[in-house]
């Protein structure tokens, strides 16, 4: 595996080493890389990230690079091993998103989706589809702090208009 | 928090499209931005019942039908992926026809149509003509008419799950328009008037079949798709009758399905097998598995000790075993008469090949203990060995039972044991 490292700097101004591989995972860096925009010695600035977000976008794409040039698993022995990992990634990914508040949910699913990370903008995704299911729309309001901008008459008046869904 | 109001409109939408269409419909009261974002969801998700419904024969009241006709009056999104339907209120067989021409028409990739109590629908003939369906899975539908010319272009994935057809000849011309069929599950119900299942589709890679509720011995699946990769046969007690042989087959699973034990003459290029077969079966004389790498085998009926041996002397390249016990198999009042005939010489896949042992659900009878022993003892080129013992078992016996292995075994075993 190339072992190249490359150098991202956050938009306060953090400075982060990242396997190539790793980075990657990343398409927008991925295409940075291909049309050899990646000066060696100079890191790339991603304006819209903040170094704590950043950092958690790392630890995630160490933990899923493709070994693409490991041995391609003919035994048997291996692919257990396989079956393993992937257990691995789950669990790691489960209490990866675990440990975080909702607010720095948002804000990684931003960092993810301007860096254009598919894996990790659906396990955001699911985090949060899964946070607000079953959920009134009130408690949503409420857990997201989303102001409500309906007056209690156009309020009642959408609620009215639903009444075929919940009739 | 103000983090949610700079997400787009499409991350939005993503997260809408995760939770059931219900409650992403209600969330439109939110505010202004939220509004109609439920109209641009691409997956459209309508559960009428939970799987726990019909074990517990739970009633349904609810107007599943004008929630599902007013949301894909108002919904808006030019290509719907997915649309799921589970039913377990008054719908008719035109309505549901009528939906499904309504997403055909929004080019759906998948598609489940799925009723608490048997349901009649006539599919439409625009489904028929699909062209960008990729998956497809009917459960107790009692499918109207099938066509007579047809072509499912792009389905990857058909489930027929207690499906009833018009005719036998029907079911086959489902199966047989589908050109690049991958995997196929079937399972059969009463009445479903079909005896003879003719699955003759030459793109097919994997391939399940069972027939839980009925156990009628009179049902013949005939299989000739050669390409096959995979097969599960899931508590299936009808005959089985394979066309040739399946030379690029890598899996096969065999679960409690009563006289099927021949199978296995027919699947001797596979790597992965996974056994749980009745008291009487046999294994078939002559069959040599010689690309076995894995074997994963149930401990439920007596003579299962007689088939470990006899898979263990006939695969020479095996090199992880797995036992386990399912419990929704077995009895555990029955007392069991089990007997442990150990191989009169070492099979060779012990002394080159056998590297992980793993056993699930040990439950430490006499049986059990002398086959763990001889196994520990006699895998030459074990890496891991792992014992995992049923929850039910307390910590004190667990460490007893270890104890046990560990100290009977420890001069000869090749790695060390762990508890898992």
């Amino acid at each position: 595996m190339s072992s190249n490292m490359i150098m991202l700097k956050s938009s306060d101004g953090a400075s982060f080493e990242i396997e190539e591989a790793a980075a990657r995972k990343s398409k927008i860096i991925a295409n940075m890389i291909e049309v050899e925009c990646v000066d060696e010695d100079k890191a790339i600035p991603l304006q819209n990230v903040t170094g704590n977000i950043l950092a958690l976008v790392i630890e995630y794409c160490n933990k899923h690079i493709v070994d693409d040039d490991d041995d391609v698993a003919t035994e048997e022995a291996s692919e257990e091993e396989e079956e393993a990992k992937k257990k691995k990634v789950d669990d790691w990914e489960a209490e990866f998103m675990n440990s975080m508040s909702l607010e720095t949910m948002f804000e990684l699913l931003l960092a993810a989706n301007y860096l254009n990370i598919k894996s990790l903008i659906d396990l955001v995704c699911q985090t949060i589809a899964n946070n607000i299911k079953d959920k009134t729309p009130e408690e949503v309001r409420k857990i997201f702090s989303i102001e409500n901008d309906f007056t209690p008459e156009e309020e009642e008046e959408i609620r009215k208009e639903n009444a075929w869904a919940f009739g | 928090m103000e983090k949610i109001s700079e997400l787009s409109d499409d991350l939005l939408i993503k997260i809408l499209s995760l939770i059931p269409t219900k409650d992403a419909v209600a969330m439109s009261v939110i505010s202004k931005r939220w509004m109609s974002l439920w109209t641009l969801v691409p997956r459209l998700v309508f559960d009428d019942y939970s799987e726990e419904d019909v074990e517990t024969n739970k009633n349904h009241d609810r107007s599943l039908s004008q929630f599902v006709s007013g949301t894909l009056l108002l919904h808006k999104a030019v290509v719907l992926e997915s649309f799921h339907l589970k039913i377990a209120s008054e719908c008719s067989a035109s309505e549901i026809g009528l939906w499904v021409r309504i997403v055909v028409d929004r080019f759906v990739r998948d598609l489940k149509i799925s009723f608490y109590d048997h349901g009649l629908v006539k599919l439409p003939s625009r489904l028929f003509r699909c062209e960008t369906i990729e998956t497809l899975e009917l459960t107790r539908v009692t499918v109207f008419e099938v066509p007579s010319r047809f072509s499912f272009r792009s389905l990857k994935k058909l489930s027929l799950l207690y499906v009833k057809y018009p005719d036998e000849e029907s079911f086959c011309r489902l199966i047989s328009n589908c050109p690049i069929l991958e995997d196929l599950y079937v399972e059969t119900c009463e009445k479903d008037n079909v005896v003879t299942y003719i699955v003759n589709v030459a793109s097919l890679q994997i391939l399940s079949i069972g027939d839980l509720l009925i156990e009628s011995a009179d049902e013949v699946f005939v299989i000739h798709s050669h390409s096959l990769k995979q097969l599960n046969i899931n508590d299936y007690s009808g005959e089985l009758n394979l066309i040739g042989n399946l030379p690029k087959l890598v899996e096969a699973n065999l679960q409690s399905s009563s006289h099927h034990a021949k199978v296995l003459e027919s699947v001797t290029f596979v790597k992965r097998l996974s056994l749980c077969l009745e008291e009487e079966a046999q294994y078939p004389i002559g069959a040599v598995l010689f690309q076995l790498l894995r074997l994963e085998l149930c401990s439920c009926e007596d003579n299962w000790t007689n088939i470990l041996v006899s898979v263990l002397q006939h695969s020479p390249k095996l090199q992880v075993l797995k036992l386990y016990l399912n419990q929704n198999h077995s009895d555990l009042d029955v007392v069991r008469e089990v007997c442990w005939i150990q191989p009169e010489r070492v099979p060779e896949c012990m002394l080159f090949h056998l590297k992980t042992f793993e056993w699930r659900n040990y439950g430490g009878t006499q049986v059990e203990k002398e086959v763990a022993i001889y196994i520990l003892k006699n895998a030459r080129q074990l890496s891991t060995a792992s014992i995992f013992y049923p929850d039910s078992v307390n910590l004190v016996d667990k460490l007893k039972m270890f104890e046990e292995l560990e100290i009977a075994t420890r001069s000869s075993r090749a790695c060390e044991l762990t508890m898992g």
